[in-house]
């Protein structure tokens, strides 16, 4: 892990024109926007590919960090909005999710039906199933609820780091990640066994 | 509390986000609502499986060439001398000469547009020129034309006015003299010492400011002009 003393430096080498400098840096942090690039996209070329954008972005952009967030978090911005735009050219939104997109319109009052009961069958296969599902309901997901979802559940931030990274507010961001859960809960409900 | 509030409640529960006094409202509703707790534990299920998702890892030989490819990229895109390459000799003049080309290429396409750019610049201000002074000769030529006529004719008419009022009223005429005196004296000493002198023989009397009736007949003075 790396001393923010140590950080600063680098940056500042960085912000110079310092090639090296940068590489440090992105030794650093590429696992972990690998990771994230990779939760958003579900496919290892293209988050191989946005975490590099990622990093070329950043190098060109870093005269302009002002240090107001953390370079991490900065980083995660870059990586979250190349990956958005990235998932909206290229993911083939189906009806469903033009539907999710309407809810955000009309905000938070709007509710999805929930479809059936609760399964209490425990199987193992079922655990299996769910996690497949999981997966593929993160990527039905749209974008901006799947990011949202990835930033605070697997990258574990708190409502407040991920606002700063989407860009918007902390009610937001709680709001999105209610109805993620409500959408896959609705997704996934044959799979799931309540213990 | 409606359930909908209460699921709300739980998702900020499972991110750690929930205030102790909400804490306490929502066991209560719990304790009371079958169809929540059941929520509850599904979204707990879903958040342990969600932190599951696969791990993304290369081994170090993938990383050792990513990184390559991403320092070749950073130095490749930025433009002038501003980076400060670490790269090994070769591969940072295979790097300078792609640099070079791009660079070539792309002064070849932007030069040839400002070129173009100039052109049409110049061709601009040749109109914008010609036509100002287009407009100032038209306009210049219109004023000589039109105006003159009825201009001549208000002077013609107020100075045959001035000239019977003059006949006909002495006061006036003493005080037009005098204010004539005044005016010709007065710019004669702003003029100064090294100024001009304008020797002026208006003729006056100096008790009694009669005007010489010469002077003052404008009739005559418009008819040997011609006007």
């Amino acid at each position: 892990m790396m001393k923010a003393d140590e950080e600063r430096e680098l940056i500042e080498r960085a912000r110079r024109g310092e090639v090296e400098a940068f590489m440090q840096l992105v030794r650093e942090y590429e696992h972990r926007i690998l990771q994230l690039t990779y939760n958003l996209t579900r496919n290892r070329e293209d988050a191989a590919d946005l975490t590099q954008e990622t990093f070329l972005q950043a190098f060109r952009a870093i005269k302009d960090f002002k240090g107001n967030s953390s370079f991490l978090t900065w980083l995660h911005r870059i990586a979250v909005n190349l990956s958005l735009n990235f998932l909206k050219k290229h993911r083939h939104a189906s009806n469903y999710l033009e539907d999710i997109d309407g809810l955000e319109e009309k905000g938070r009052g709007a509710e999805l039906a929930e479809a059936g009961g609760i399964p209490s069958v425990e199987d193992s296969w079922l655990s299996q199933e769910l996690r497949t599902n999981l997966e593929k309901a993160l990527e039905e997901l749209p974008p901006a609820f799947q990011a949202t979802f990835s930033l605070v559940v697997q990258e574990g931030m708190s409502h407040k780091q991920a606002a700063e990274v989407l860009g918007c507010s902390e009610n937001t961001v709680s709001w999105r990640m209610h109805e993620a859960r409500k959408m896959l809960k609705k997704k996934l409900q044959p799979f799931l066994s309540i213990e | 509390m409606k359930c909908e509030r209460a699921q709300k409640l739980i998702s900020d529960r499972l991110d750690g986000k929930l205030s102790s006094w909400r804490q306490k409202r929502l066991d209560r509703h719990l304790t009371t609502c079958e169809v929540c707790r059941d929520y509850l534990l599904s979204q707990e299920i879903i958040q342990r499986e969600a932190l599951k998702t696969e791990k993304v890892d290369y081994p170090p030989e993938w990383w050792r060439q990513f990184e390559q490819a991403l320092q070749a990229k950073i130095i490749q895109s930025t433009p002038g001398e501003e980076v400060i390459s670490v790269l090994p000799a070769g591969i940072s003049a295979d790097i300078s000469d792609i640099k070079g080309d791009k660079n070539s290429n792309k002064k070849g396409r932007s030069w040839a547009f400002k070129t173009h750019a100039r052109q049409a610049a110049s061709l601009l201000v040749v109109v914008v020129v010609a036509a100002t002074l287009f407009l100032i000769i038209y306009i210049g030529r219109s004023k000589n034309e039109e105006l003159p006529l009825p201009l001549i004719l208000s002077y013609e008419d107020s100075y045959f006015n001035l000239s019977q009022i003059l006949a006909e009223d002495e006061e006036a005429a003493s005080n037009l003299a005098r204010s004539l005196e005044e005016t010709i004296i007065e710019e004669t000493l702003l003029a100064g010492p090294e100024g001009t002198f304008i020797d002026i023989d208006y003729d006056f009397k100096t008790d009694n400011y009669e005007m010489v009736p010469e002077i003052l007949q404008f009739e005559n003075l418009n008819s040997e002009e011609g006007l």
